[in-house]
C-alpha cells in the first residue's frame, strides 16, 4: 500500500470514533465570562469605587473596549499602611490568584512572604549565597543583589533573580531550588511573565530565554544586541526587550521569532523599568535621562515622550500608568505618580517618607522606590522602600 | 474599599457582560464545527480530552479576538488558532506520548489490534505539530496546498517544505519499522 493511503487509513481509523461526550458551549461561554472580568477588574472597581465614593469630579473614559460600556472615574491613591521587611527590600511581585506579595531583599539574600488579605509578613525565604568573586569590576555587594522578582499565578510558582543567578521558589511550600543555567557574563537584566502561556521570560547579555515554570527552557535566542529589561504583551504574546543604547525588540512569545524592531534607539539602562498596557498595546519605559517613552507594541513606532520624570518603578496595573521616583531636591522622599493611560498629565502624585540613613546596608542607598506592583482584585498597590526597609501599602 | 463586593456589582449591573450577539454567533459555529474541530485537535494533540479542551479554549480566544471573523473564513481560522493556542502544550503533550508510545513497544501488544495498525498513527505523532496539522489537512480533510497555507496562515512555499519534511519522516520511520 502506498504511504499516502496508508495515511489517509490510519487518520480515518483513529478519527472514526470520537469522544461520547459532546462538547459543552456552557464552559467556552463561562470561560469567555472569566476572561472579561479577569482583564477589566479595575474597569468595574472603578466605577464602583467612583459611585461609593460619589466622586464629582468631570468623569473621563477609562479602558473603553468596544464590548464594554465606559468605565468613568477618577482615582485617588492614599498610602494605608507600612511593612517592615528583612534586610533591603529591592524586588516584589504578587500572586494575584493566592494574593501573596514576594518581596526579594538584597544583602540578606531572603524573599519575605506577605498575606495580601492582612498585610503581615507571614514566612520569609532564605536563598543561598552567591559564590564567591574574585574578578572585577564589581564589588562583592553587586552580587548579593536580588533585582527582580515575578511569580506565575496559575502555577504558583516565583522566580528571583541575583545578579546572575535565578532560583525557583514553589511557592506552595516555599521549597528554593537554583535553576542550573549555562550563564557565562553579563547581568540578569528582565523577568517577565506571559500569565496567559504560563511561560516566564528572562534576558542576560545578548539571549533572551522562554521557560516553562517547572524551569524546562522552551527557547533561547540571541537577539544580537545586550538587552537590558524585558515586558510582556499577554494578549498579543508579545516579548519586549530594551537594548542598551538601542531599539526596542519584539519576539514573538511562543516561538521567540523576532517580529521586528524599533527604528529609534533608546538610552537605556540595567533593569530599566518597563510595562506594557495591553488594551492599547503600548509599551512604557524609563530613560537614564529622566524620560519615560511609550511606543506603539503593534507597530514599535514611537507614540510619545513624558518628560521630566525619572523613573525607578514603572507599572502599568488598576488601569493606570504608575510611576515611582524621587523628589530630585535632596532625595528627601519617594514619589509615586498615576497617569491615566493614554493621557499624559499626571492623575495623582503622592509623597512616601522612603529616606533613611541606613549605613550598615551599603546595597541600596538612598529615597528611591525602585519596585512596585498592583494586584486589581484587591486595587491595593505595592512598593519598596530600600531606604527605610519597608514595603509601602497604597490603596486608590 | 471592598473591591470584590465592586466586582460583583460590577457584573450585576452588566458592566462586564460579554456582547451578546457575538455569543450566539459563536455558539451557533461551536454547535455545527465542534466535531470536525475535535477531530482536527485529536490530530495536534493525539488525546479526545485534550482536542476538547483546545476547542473550548480556542473558541474562548475567539471571542476576545480582534480580527473580523466572517462566516466562510471560519473553519480556517479556528483551526489555525487551534494551532497557535495548543503550540505551548504540544511539548508537554509530546512527551507524554512519546512516553505511551515506548511503553506500548515494551508491553505485549493488544490482540484486538491488528498488528501494524498503530504504527502510521505513532509516526504521525513523532512530526512536530505544524507539520502533522498539515498531514490532517491535507489527509484528512483533503485539502489542497493553497487551501492548507490560507488555513494556517502560512506561504504555500512553507506548506510544500513542511509536506514534503513530513513525508520523509513517516518513510524513514516506516521504513525503519518494517525492515
Amino acid at each position: 500500500m502506498r504511504l499516502e493511503d496508508r495515511i489517509k487509513t490510519a487518520l480515518e481509523r483513529k478519527l472514526s470514533t470520537p469522544p461520547a461526550t459532546r462538547g459543552s458551549w456552557d464552559r467556552v461561554e463561562q470561560g469567555i465570562r472569566r476572561r472579561i472580568r479577569r482583564r477589566t477588574a479595575f474597569t468595574g472597581a472603578a466605577v464602583a469605587i467612583a459611585v461609593a465614593g460619589g466622586a464629582l469630579a468631570t468623569p473621563r473614559i477609562l479602558n473603553w473596549s468596544p464590548d464594554l460600556r465606559p468605565a468613568t472615574a477618577p482615582f485617588a491613591v492614599a498610602l494605608a499602611s507600612k511593612i517592615s521587611i528583612e534586610g533591603v527590600p529591592t524586588a516584589l511581585a504578587i500572586n494575584e490568584r493566592t494574593n501573596r506579595v514576594y518581596v526579594a531583599s538584597s544583602g540578606r539574600r531572603v524573599v519575605t512572604v506577605i498575606d495580601g488579605t492582612t498585610d503581615q509578613v507571614i514566612a520569609t525565604i532564605n536563598l543561598p549565597e552567591p559564590k564567591p568573586r574574585t574578578e572585577p569590576p564589581f564589588e562583592s555587594q553587586a552580587y548579593s543583589l536580588l533585582g527582580e522578582i515575578v511569580a506565575m499565578h496559575a502555577d504558583n510558582v516565583v522566580f528571583v533573580a541575583g545578579f546572575d543567578d535565578i532560583y525557583r521558589i514553589n511557592a506552595a511550600d516555599n521549597t528554593v531550588r537554583p535553576l542550573n543555567l549555562d550563564i557565562i557574563g553579563g547581568q540578569l537584566a528582565g523577568l517577565a511573565v506571559d500569565q496567559d502561556l504560563g511561560i516566564f521570560y528572562f534576558t542576560w547579555g545578548r539571549d533572551i530565554v522562554a521557560m516553562e515554570s517547572d524551569g524546562t527552557v522552551l527557547w533561547r535566542v540571541d537577539s544580537g544586541t545586550r538587552a537590558v529589561g524585558l515586558a510582556v504583551d499577554e494578549v498579543l504574546h508579545r516579548v519586549f526587550a530594551l537594548a542598551e543604547r538601542g531599539p526596542l525588540i519584539a519576539l514573538d512569545g511562543i516561538t521567540g521569532r523576532e517580529v521586528g524592531s524599533s527604528k529609534r534607539d533608546y538610552d537605556a539602562h540595567p533593569l530599566v523599568p518597563m510595562g506594557v498596557d495591553e488594551k492599547r498595546h503600548r509599551v512604557y519605559f524609563g530613560e537614564i535621562s529622566d524620560r519615560i517613552h511609550v511606543v506603539d507594541g503593534s507597530t514599535l513606532g514611537h507614540i510619545e515622550t513624558i518628560e521630566d520624570i525619572h523613573a525607578n518603578g514603572l507599572h502599568i496595573g488598576l488601569g493606570i500608568l504608575l510611576v515611582s521616583s524621587d523628589t530630585r531636591e535632596g532625595f528627601s522622599e519617594g514619589v509615586l505618580s498615576g497617569y491615566e493611560l493614554g493621557q499624559r498629565r499626571p492623575a495623582q502624585r503622592l509623597a512616601l517618607p522612603s529616606r533613611a540613613e541606613r549605613s550598615g546596608d551599603a546595597v541600596v542607598a538612598g529615597s528611591g522606590l525602585p519596585a512596585l506592583a498592583s494586584n486589581p482584585n484587591t486595587g491595593k498597590i505595592y512598593l519598596v522602600s530600600p531606604g527605610t526597609g519597608e514595603v509601602f501599602v497604597v490603596t486608590v | 474599599m471592598q473591591v470584590d463586593s465592586s466586582l460583583r456589582r460590577g457584573i450585576a449591573i452588566g458592566l462586564m457582560e460579554p456582547a451578546q450577539p457575538r455569543l450566539n454567533e459563536l455558539a451557533e459555529w461551536f454547535e455545527s464545527q465542534y466535531a470536525s474541530l475535535v477531530r482536527f485537535g485529536f490530530v495536534l494533540t493525539a488525546d479526545w480530552a485534550t482536542a476538547e479542551d483546545l476547542v473550548q479554549e480556542t473558541f474562548v480566544r475567539l471571542y476576545g479576538s480582534r480580527t473580523q471573523i466572517r462566516r466562510e473564513g471560519f473553519p480556517a481560522y479556528a483551526r489555525r488558532t487551534m494551532v497557535n493556542v495548543g503550540r505551548t502544550r504540544f511539548r508537554r503533550i509530546e512527551r507524554e506520548h512519546a512516553a505511551a508510545r515506548a511503553q506500548r513497544r515494551e508491553h505485549a501488544p493488544d490482540p484486538s489490534e491488528r498488528p501494524g495498525q498503530d504504527e502510521v498513527w505513532d509516526a504521525i505523532c513523532a512530526l512536530p505539530p505544524q507539520q502533522r496539522a498539515i498531514v490532517a489537512l491535507r489527509f484528512y480533510e483533503d485539502m489542497s496546498e493553497v487551501d492548507i497555507a490560507r488555513t494556517l496562515g502560512l506561504s504555500q512555499g512553507t506548506i510544500k517544505k513542511q509536506a514534503s519534511r513530513a513525508m520523509e519522516k513517516l518513510r524513514g520511520i516506516l521504513g525503519r519499522e518494517e525492515s
